[in-house]
């Protein structure tokens, strides 16, 4: 009996049952909410609906494809930033004159919603996905080249000793010490940076609407709205809950376990 | 015996927040012989660090010079490689190998990866560590890592190792035995080092040359050859000559001490 007890306690302390028992206890809470009628079906449709809606648009594979389509702009979007920034990062090592421009820079940009901006890229790309793009680097960036920067900046000064005594060139410190020692605040830039981009990715959509010929999440979410089809609204929703959990649980739990968990540079 | 390093009249002076002047070094004139063990004594703030970074040329001096092979420093180099304090010396991304290993990819010493290896085995056996060449800094102890820190120092083929009080954050008993095997490795591979310490007792075990440095701002106060003889091995405690030659430095450096409260007491202005 103790055994069966002690073995539950394992599985307890396994992450994906304690997310899986925090899942139930929301569907619970939400079906009883449902019975109690004391929101329209419109507005709050039951538990059931909404799975099904979910399996039935993944089936059809429409959700499939506008989520295959909001990943790929999240995707570019990303790259780009990251190359944005580690140019940024690179040229405020280079000189003090640099450091100044891109610390004004990220003062001034990084509070700025991309939202505000869209008149802007409306006018100056138009409606079409190069748009949309633009505001997923401009939420990408700034967090990205913040958490770089602190990262590179915190590089203790041993770690540039060591570097300057063995005779690195300033590229090989740049890659050989200041890269793996800001790691940590790296992947720190990198979580942020892809929250965001989920968010800029999917207001854009609602907002600009499908751009040519295929759309996103963000445009069906809008669209299935106007239909008052609130089920797919949910469905569209648990999807972008379960890309962000694989996302972090899979990608980002293990890039931090096979780097700097490896290297002991996280504190546990 | 020829010098390696020569330390000519050198003055180091930091200008603080408000601009003052605070001269850090006063004149320091040293000789460091090849194959020879220096130990630098000092009162804590006294610019022990601050010499040897000069040496490392990580600063440079506001006057004097510092020559190695008669050429003056002019910054940082394989020539002269530190071995520092903090046990957060190793790069915790590299394995025990791997940070050995690096200096010797990076500047492309050795004729292929094969030879390469052979040396980073043969200085981590040096140091008794090479059954742990696979592992990550963070799996071993403080005493290892600083034994791995000195393999890597050896591994560069430097013409001198500058330590700055390498042993200073370990346990007595480690503290014994790395000191043990530092001298013999010194003795086997015939390196020239520079060691820093503010411990008297790892002074007369280690240095050949004992330097006493005055608080600062420093000039030197003592600088002889180490007079404890226990016939070229290792001087413990009952070596002849130990109880006398620790009271001689132990004095030295008290006077130091003494001698900085009174001027603190009579013109309290000049400390900065």
């Amino acid at each position: 009996m103790g055994n069966v007890i002690k073995k539950v306690l394992v599985l307890l302390k396994n992450l994906f049952f304690k997310r899986l028992i925090f899942f139930i206890g929301i569907i619970v809470v939400w079906q009883v909410l449902f019975y109690t009628k004391l929101y329209p079906v419109q507005m709050f449709p039951s538990v059931k609906t909404i799975w099904d809606s979910l399996v039935n648009n993944l089936a059809n594979g429409e959700l499939l494809a506008k989520t295959g389509f909001s990943l790929e702009l999240i995707g570019i979007g990303m790259l780009i930033g990251m190359i944005l920034s580690v140019i940024f990062t690179g040229l405020a090592m280079i000189s003090k004159v640099c450091r100044n421009f891109v610390d004004s820079i990220i003062t001034i940009a990084h509070p700025l919603p991309g939202i505000a901006l869209l008149p802007i890229i409306i006018l100056w790309l138009g409606l079409g996905s190069n748009a949309i793009i633009f505001v997923i680097v401009h939420s990408v960036l700034w967090p990205m080249l913040l958490n770089t920067m602190t990262g590179f900046s915190s590089v203790p000064k041993l770690y540039k000793q060591l570097g300057q005594n063995i005779e690195m060139s300033k590229i090989k410190l740049v890659f050989g010490i200041y890269i793996p020692a800001s790691l940590p605040n790296i992947y720190a830039g990198l979580k942020i940076s892809w929250a965001r981009a989920w968010r800029a990715l999917i207001s854009a959509e609602m907002i600009f609407g499908a751009s040519g010929t295929s759309s996103g999440l963000g445009f069906y979410i809008s669209q299935k709205r106007y239909d008052m089809d609130t089920p797919a609204v949910f469905a569209a929703l648990i999807v972008i809950m379960l890309i962000g959990i694989l996302v972090e649980d899979i990608f980002f739990n293990q890039l931090e376990k096979r780097t700097i968990g490896k290297w002991g540079m996280v504190s546990q | 015996m020829s010098s390696l390093i020569e330390v000519k009249n050198v003055i180091k002076q930091y200008s603080n927040a408000e601009g003052k002047l605070l001269t850090v070094l006063d004149g320091i004139d040293l000789n460091f012989e090849q194959g020879s063990f220096t130990c630098i004594l000092g009162p804590s703030g006294c610019g022990k660090t601050t010499l040897l970074e000069l040496i490392g040329g990580f600063q440079l001096p506001t006057s004097g010079q510092i020559l190695t092979n008669g050429n003056p420093v002019k910054g940082p180099g394989m020539d002269r490689s530190m071995v520092f304090q903090t046990f957060d010396q190793l790069l915790p991304w590299k394995t025990v190998f791997k940070n050995v290993e690096y200096a010797l990819t990076i500047n492309k010493i050795g004729a292929d990866k094969k030879e390469r290896e052979d040396t980073v085995m043969k200085f981590l056996s040096l140091v008794e560590l090479e059954k742990f060449r696979d592992y990550y800094p963070h799996q071993i102890s403080g005493g290892m890592k600083q034994r791995v820190a000195i393999a890597r120092s050896l591994a560069q083929r430097p013409q001198v190792i500058l330590m700055d009080e390498p042993f200073a954050s370990l346990d007595s008993q480690t503290r014994n035995t790395l000191q043990e095997q530092l001298f013999r490795i010194w003795e086997k591979a015939n390196v020239t080092i520079v060691f820093i310490t503010h411990n008297i007792q790892e002074a007369i075990v280690l240095g050949s040359k004992i330097v006493v440095m005055a608080k600062s701002p420093s000039k030197i106060v003592v600088n002889i050859d180490n007079p404890v003889d226990a016939g070229g091995g290792i001087r413990f405690p009952d070596a002849k000559g130990y109880n006398e030659c620790w009271k001689f430095l132990h004095e030295k450096i008290s006077a130091q001490t003494y001698k900085e409260e009174l001027i603190q007491e009579n013109n309290p202005d000049e400390i900065c």
